[in-house]
């Protein structure tokens, strides 16, 4: 990293060596974590890079070709390493429901790195080409560089081609200011996905191993504390993801917005890994409410099922991340019944009794979905709510399952809390004395160094 | 860029001396401290052992051989320098640490079994050896263990995912809080009860037993035989006490014990096989298939003491 740092910014003066330098630090770092598939996200942009001229210079009807091409190719390829086997697995468990036998076979599908992320950056790329959004790029390697960009090509934020593609495109200024912060991001990024994610994921490794064997209370707890796993874990990357590539010049899209200080399911999503809604709400919600208008709410409430569904389902393939998009899609029908119903708001980010009774609700509401993000099947998800549900007192209690760790909740909450106006809570705005910023890096890489949790995946690594 | 490159420099730098002090600190308050391993490794440290016998080898020594009896019997000053896990090498290593702030001991006991001249990849509690990275046998040994080598260029990473040990080096430097040790003279005392059903969970799991057996190791154990003469210091390698179906389990048993009769007539070391002793019958004095339990710890250790009264240059 310091590497290409160094060498990045020596080039600052020919903006296309230092797209080479970051094409070649991309495929670098993308064959780093797994060689086998780098030809494949280079096939990729070159296919998408054809596509998006042929779907700009084509007619209207061969535009719609062209793009159905596209989607095909992103899609199928998705398809084929993310769904086959769910597919087969699914289609042979009918089958035996329904008293038969199937002679299928699961195939040894390896999953490439960041593809769901990849293939939506860029399917975005040539869905803003047809919708005349932008125009297509003549620079190859600008675009193969906004494809593969190494800080966002394993769990995003999905970037926009009117975005960072036309960053690429113009020259890089090296800003002090935005290095630095730069810097205090990446220190955030990795606070949060070392200290709280890390330590708290052992805790609901623990809980969720072992379901069966623990009381309601420690059920209860597991499910409190992996919203925050999770939040400190993704949001963490994206910090860092972010910082990283601040530090090369450029200005990522923000990815979350503190979610657990919504006041409602929707505001929850336009908080939580927004580049994903964003996207989401463009290219698919929006046309499809749009197609759907003429059937009223029930049109609205098919739409809502459909996107939450397909969100759900990106997320990976497996029922439990279908029925965590039902849960949503349920919640959301629920609030768009409900919204004639006016009432009077209190203003955001203020901590009336009213806001964070709203903000407590959502965040039940968040756990009880991110039950079945977390559990490895629906049956665990069911068994798990099973035995929370019955109250049971045998088994291990809370207590077996606690540890100081859990005081990094509240830590989190409170420092995000003061944080809640800027895009990250290190952002020095009204710049304290360099003392004073000193000693918040220091306490918190020592907090970095000492009490870091043992290291676990990315959780949205596997996405 | 100039200043931004300043000031990350000068901030690395700052955190570099600040992580560097803390180590300081620690190091000097795990040595002062009695937690955990840092009782014994510090005795060794500070040369305040000194012992007449000096009780080596790994778990089968710690928890198998108690001081207390020895020195009753023997009417010495024993100390157990036993290390839960650890092979032949790292052993050395610990002696050849003791030896240079300890006087000689006038005999070592060491205790002998099927993976004693093996070797490994894996640091068994690799925290007790952070304090005592400085001395030279040791941190080779631990680096070629599977310590990471860059802790010997930058120590001050060495604490890093250690709170707790630089809590307990504060409280042992100011005094805030004493540790009760958890050991008697090195032994470790445990609590161990045979359980039929685990052991034989354990025979299922392990199917392929067999002594280990390193080139480099019986080198090294050959070169501390030749000193330990050279120095007249009596070795006396101790077979301890194995359940018989676990001994049974064990291939190439036999010329196993036949190689460490030969090396120890080599080096005029007198070699003592428990292994066919009436209580490895008994699953009373075992809490495992190679571990003793309390009552075998002490019927073995009275034994041993029985077997080298006739020793009788070492008793004071």
């Amino acid at each position: 990293m310091v590497l290409v740092f160094a060498l990045y910014w020596s080039a600052a003066n020919n903006r296309r060596v230092q797209n080479i330098l970051l094409l070649a630090a991309n495929y670098v770092f993308y064959a780093w974590w797994d060689w086998r598939f780098l030809a494949l996200l280079i096939t990729y942009g070159l296919v998408i890079y054809f596509i998006g001229h042929k779907i700009y210079e084509a007619d209207k009807p061969n535009k719609k070709w062209w793009l159905r091409l596209a989607l095909l190719f992103g899609i199928g390829t998705l398809s084929y390493f993310k769904y086959t086997n769910f597919f087969i697995g699914s289609f042979k468990d009918v089958v035996m429901k329904l008293g038969g036998h199937s002679s299928l076979h699961t195939l040894n599908i390896i999953l490439p790195l960041g593809i769901s992320f990849f293939t939506f950056q860029s399917l975005g790329y040539v869905l803003d080409i047809n919708n005349g959004k932008i125009k297509p790029t003549t620079d190859l390697l600008s675009f193969m560089a906004f494809v593969s960009f190494f800080p966002t090509v394993l769990s995003g934020p999905i970037e926009r081609a009117d975005n960072l593609l036309v960053q690429l495109q113009h020259k890089r200024v090296f800003s002090n200011e935005q290095a630095k912060d730069g810097l205090r991001q990446i220190l955030w990024g990795l606070f949060k996905k070392m200290v709280i994610a890390d330590n708290l994921g052992h805790i609901v490794d623990a809980i969720y191993g072992a379901y069966g064997g623990s009381s309601s209370a420690a059920l209860a707890a597991g499910i409190l504390i992996f919203p925050f796993q999770l939040y400190a874990d993704f949001s963490g990357y994206s910090d860092m993801a972010t910082g990283i590539a601040s530090l090369m010049g450029f200005k990522l899209v923000r990815n979350f917005a503190y979610p657990y200080f919504a006041r409602s399911i929707p505001e929850y999503w336009r908080r939580w890994h927004m580049s994903l809604t964003s996207w989401i709400t463009e290219y698919l919600y929006t046309p499809l409410s749009i197609a759907l208008r003429d059937y009223g709410k029930a049109g609205m409430i098919l739409a809502i099922f459909i996107t939450y569904i397909i969100i759900g389902f990106w997320h990976g393939a497996n029922w439990t991340y279908i029925v965590f998009g039902i849960v949503f899609s349920i919640y959301f029908s629920i609030f768009l019944m409900k919204k004639k119903r006016k009432k009077k708001k209190a203003p955001e980010n203020d901590l009336s009794l009213k806001n964070i009774g709203l903000m407590v609700q959502t965040f039940l509401l968040v756990a009880f979905a991110d039950l079945f993000f977390r559990a490895a099947s629906v049956k665990d998800a069911f068994g798990y709510l099973h035995d929370l549900i019955t109250a049971k007192t045998t088994g291990n209690g809370l207590a077996a399952y606690a540890d100081i760790s859990l005081l990094l909740i509240p830590v989190l909450l409170v420092i995000e809390w003061l944080g809640r106006y800027k895009t990250h809570p290190l952002v020095m705005t009204n710049q304290p004395r360099l003392p004073v910023r000193w000693a918040i890096y220091v306490v918190l890489l020592l907090f970095i160094f000492f009490c870091a949790g043992e290291q676990q995946k990315f959780i949205y690594l596997q996405f | 860029m100039k200043r931004f490159l300043l000031h990350v420099v000068t901030f690395t730098l700052t955190m570099t001396l600040l992580l560097s002090a803390i180590t300081w600190v620690t190091d000097n308050g795990l040595r002062k401290s009695g937690f955990s391993w840092y009782k014994d490794w510090n005795g060794v440290n500070d040369g305040t052992i000194n012992a007449d016998v000096l009780i080596m080898g790994s778990s089968h020594a710690r928890r198998g051989i108690h001081p207390m009896i020895v020195d009753s019997a023997l009417h010495v000053n024993s100390y157990n320098l036993g290390m839960d896990g650890y092979m032949f090498d790292m052993q050395l290593a610990r002696y050849q640490m003791y030896r240079k702030r300890n006087t000689a001991p006038k005999l070592i006991v060491l205790c002998v079994d099927y993976s004693e001249l093996g070797t490994t990849k894996r640091l068994i509690d690799p925290e007790q050896l952070l304090p005592y990275l400085h001395d030279d046998d040791v941190r080779t040994d631990a680096v070629k263990i599977g310590m990471p080598a860059y802790l010997q260029y930058l120590p001050f990473l060495k604490y890093q995912n250690h709170p707790m040990l630089v809590w307990k080096a504060g409280c042992a430097l100011t005094h805030a809080h004493t540790d009760r040790p958890n050991s008697y003279k090195g032994f470790y005392g445990e609590h161990l009860e045979w359980n039929t059903t685990t052991f034989q969970q354990f025979m299922k799991e392990h199917t392929y037993l067999a002594p280990e057996l390193s080139d480099s190791v019986v080198q090294q154990f050959a070169q501390f035989l030749d000193s330990c003469n050279k120095e007249h210091i009596k070795v006396v390698l101790v077979f301890t006490p194995h359940y018989y179906l676990f001994n049974r389990a064990v291939r190439y048993r036999d010329s196993y014990m036949a190689f460490l009769s030969a090396t120890a007539a080599q080096h005029h070391a007198k070699l003592l096989n428990y292994n066919t002793d009436s209580m490895c019958y008994n699953t009373h004095y075992f809490g495992n298939g190679t571990h003793l339990s309390p009552e075998g710890v002490t019927l073995f250790t009275q034994k041993l003491c029985a077997s080298l009264r006739p020793d009788g240059h070492i008793i004071k």
